[in-house]
């Protein structure tokens, strides 16, 4: 009887763990909320945060979003070719890169990026003792280390993705007017024309939403490492494996609640 | 002064304080002694407010350790951590003036760097280094800026957690010479945690020798070559 029941058990006990992590992260999100007027106390860790975050994201993030245009555009010319709809391209690769791709790619982008430097550093000064320094210094660490990052994983973010959105945009037209033969006026025209005021507000939604979920996991693993550089590996491995998934699922979850019927 | 009353720990099975008491007068430098693992950090964190016990309360100065009194008690504490936890993105004025600049009275950047380079005179390091950052310095001299750090607000209570560890005998001995010079100006209340006999000579007037989970031995520096305890004995004969 018990032995039939292990799976039943072991599968009760994984979803307890996860329920208990996903309630843990959420408390620790709104800690980190209600530390954002606070967190003005410390403006040089809240330039660094938004440095960190936004500004140096800006390359990886350009340059993935421009190949990701270009590389829709050859896709879709391609496979539209074959039921002989290649004019749809310009149409195509705005909803596709508006919608889906621009935050998207910026989301797992900032996943790698940023969620594992953050989560190592964070780590690290766990390991080595400066996050209770900190306490010991009568300084908050939520307040002096989370709370600007979250609050510049949330502002950052959407900022990239719209940036991300413009590049992608653009890698596409490239392609499809110096490769394909598209007309350049009239691509852009076209584009902009299908284009509906909410795919940009999913955009930039899903932008905060993703900023704010790579970046909360980041200082949560950080925080709660273990010792030694095996805590600060795992930390980082599990939270940026974490934010992945979580970018992915609250891809799906957003564009249901935006799109659904 | 620092009252500990029953004061018990654990960790999952793994009891590592249990029923500790102890009172330490202002004033007072106490060196907590004991082998690895016997839960001296553990005791030390538990006053800090950084582990919270299992069982017992703590007094400063009489009143029980409410979120009110640790902060106040933060406010007026140092600590010298074991790998000196100073902060890797600041450089070394910045460590040092942290409290300052960050603290609930703010002092202005000139100010804090100017005190920032007296307390790194204090413990012996030229105002050349308050601009490097932590990774440029040796141990020894990361050691002294964590000490610059601890003293700068003019602390009532000192913590050092096991401040030789990884150094040379010779700047072993300075540390020893320099943390007992700054708890007797300061009229600091110190609690030092550390395996070094000789250590605990220069810098403690009272010594507790923590031994499976409980306080084996607490007594002065002075009563320490009369005690009858074989463990203490292990640790003399060293």
């Amino acid at each position: 009887m018990t032995r039939a029941l292990l799976p039943l058990t072991l599968l009760g006990r994984a979803a307890l763990g996860m329920l208990r992590r996903i309630g843990s992260v959420t408390l620790f999100f709104l800690n980190a909320v209600i530390r954002f007027p606070a967190t003005l106390r410390y403006p040089r860790e809240l330039a660094r945060a938004f440095l960190q975050i936004g500004w140096l994201s800006l390359p990886v993030v350009g340059l993935t979003a421009v190949f990701t245009g270009a590389a829709l555009a050859l896709q879709i010319y391609a496979g539209g070719s074959r039921i002989s709809a290649e004019a749809v391209v310009p149409q195509i690769v705005a909803i596709g890169i508006v919608r889906e791709l621009g935050p998207v790619m910026v989301g797992l982008m900032i996943a790698a990026r940023v969620t594992s430097s953050i989560a190592a550093e964070l780590a690290t000064m766990k390991v080595s003792e400066q996050v209770d320094a900190l306490t010991t210094l009568s300084t908050d660490p939520m307040t002096y280390l989370t709370a600007p990052r979250v609050l510049a994983g949330l502002v950052t973010v959407p900022i990239l993705v719209g940036l991300g959105d413009i590049l992608g945009l653009f890698g596409g037209f490239v392609v499809a007017t110096q490769g394909l033969g598209f007309n350049g006026p009239s691509y852009v025209t076209t584009s902009w024309n299908f284009l509906d005021p909410v795919d940009i507000v999913l955009s930039l939604t899903k932008g905060a939403v993703f900023g704010g979920i790579a970046v909360t996991l980041a200082c949560h693993a950080g925080l709660n490492a273990g010792r030694g550089a095996q805590g600060v590996g795992l930390a980082t491995k599990s939270a940026v494996q974490a934010a992945a998934i979580l970018v992915l699922a609250a891809n799906v979850a957003l564009t249901g609640l935006f799109f659904g019927q | 002064m620092i009252e500990l009353q029953h004061i018990s720990k654990s960790f999952g099975t793994k009891e590592v304080l249990d029923d500790i008491s102890l009172a330490l007068d202002s004033g007072t430098s106490l060196a907590i002694l004991g082998r690895s693992g016997t839960g001296k950090s553990v005791l030390t964190r538990i006053i800090l407010g950084l582990i919270t016990p299992d069982a017992g309360r703590i007094l400063i100065d009489g009143q029980p350790m409410t979120r009110r009194v640790r902060r106040a008690f933060l406010e007026q504490t140092g600590v010298l951590f074991q790998a000196s936890a100073l902060f890797d993105s600041l450089t070394v004025w910045e460590n040092v003036a942290f409290r300052l600049r960050n603290g609930r009275a703010r002092v202005g950047r000139t100010e804090a760097r100017e005190r920032a380079e007296v307390a790194l005179g204090r413990v012996g390091l030229e105002p050349r280094v308050a601009d490097l950052f932590p990774s440029d310095l040796s141990g020894g001299m990361q050691k002294r800026v964590g000490l610059a750090r601890a003293i700068i607000g003019t602390p009532k209570y000192l913590f050092f957690d096991e401040p030789n560890s990884g150094l040379d005998p010779v700047t072993s001995t300075d540390i020893d010479a320099l943390i007992r010079e700054l708890v007797t100006d300061l009229g600091a209340t110190a609690i030092t945690i550390t395996h070094d006999m000789a250590s605990i000579r220069t810098i403690a007037d009272e010594v507790l020798l923590l031994d499976a989970a409980r306080a084996r031995w607490h007594g002065r520096v002075s009563d320490l070559a009369s005690a009858d305890d074989p463990l203490l004995a292990r640790f003399l004969a060293r």
